[in-house]
């Protein structure tokens, strides 16, 4: 299975972070390509939402402030 | 009097730091010929993970939908991973929720999951090195931050 890529959307989510920031504060936010569609407190009603909503979309969450994830104790195969 | 004592739920007690999740697909989750609904594996217990992470296997076997691309800080440096979109499930905690998955390619040990703060923090948990166990307890209130800032 290939796995995506989102920078399309990712772009657009970058792009309108400061704006969501401002109105909506630390938020679970959905996107659809480049369209804003919700904000939300909790993960999990961010992705029910967008399950319920939007249920044959290719859709990204991600938190306004979230930052880089750290796991440290991930091993990678070798290529 | 440790935070511990104070929870108002049960302890629960895990021998070791691997402990056993399912990981489910989407509720509704259209059906595919040799897809199944749910995946069983051992979870290594990871303070050090911000997230839960699986096997990339574990997602391409259960078609997972992916919702995000991410860079992620490793020890042996920032890889580029793909997030998907679960129901995690950890029955000796009394745990089930939609979760971000981070799928790096994880070297097999005898674990493929690594359970990591977002899930810890919904508890109180401490490790008794001594005698290898972990204790688990909910918290009197939910967690008051989303730990981004690691």
């Amino acid at each position: 299975m290939a796995e995506l890529d989102m920078s399309e959307t990712i772009s657009a989510f970058q792009a309108q972070r400061p704006r969501l920031l401002q109105e909506h504060g630390a938020a679970w936010v959905v996107f659809i390509s480049a369209e804003f569609k919700g904000a939300f407190r909790e993960f999990d009603a961010a992705a029910t939402f967008a399950l319920d909503n939007f249920p044959d979309a290719q859709f990204l969450i991600r938190h306004t402030e979230e930052h880089v994830p750290h796991v440290p104790l991930v091993v990678v195969e070798a290529a | 009097m440790n935070t511990l004592s104070q929870a108002p739920g049960p302890l629960i007690t895990i021998e070791g730091i691997v402990i056993d999740v399912i990981i489910h697909r989407e509720p509704n989750a259209t059906p595919a010929d040799g897809v199944p609904a749910f995946l069983e594996h051992g979870a290594m217990i990871d303070t050090g993970a911000s997230a839960t992470c699986i096997d990339y296997r574990i997602a391409h076997a259960l078609k997972l939908r992916q919702i995000d691309q991410r860079t992620i800080g490793t020890v042996g440096g920032p890889i580029q991973v793909a997030v998907f979109l679960g129901m995690l499930e950890i029955p000796q905690l009394g745990f089930k929720r939609l979760d971000r998955l981070f799928a790096p390619k994880i070297e097999r040990i005898n674990y493929s999951v690594l359970t990591g703060r977002s899930v810890l923090k919904e508890f109180v948990f401490t490790y008794d090195g001594p005698a290898d166990v972990c204790h688990f307890a909910r918290p009197q209130r939910p967690p008051d931050h989303d730990d981004f800032a690691s």
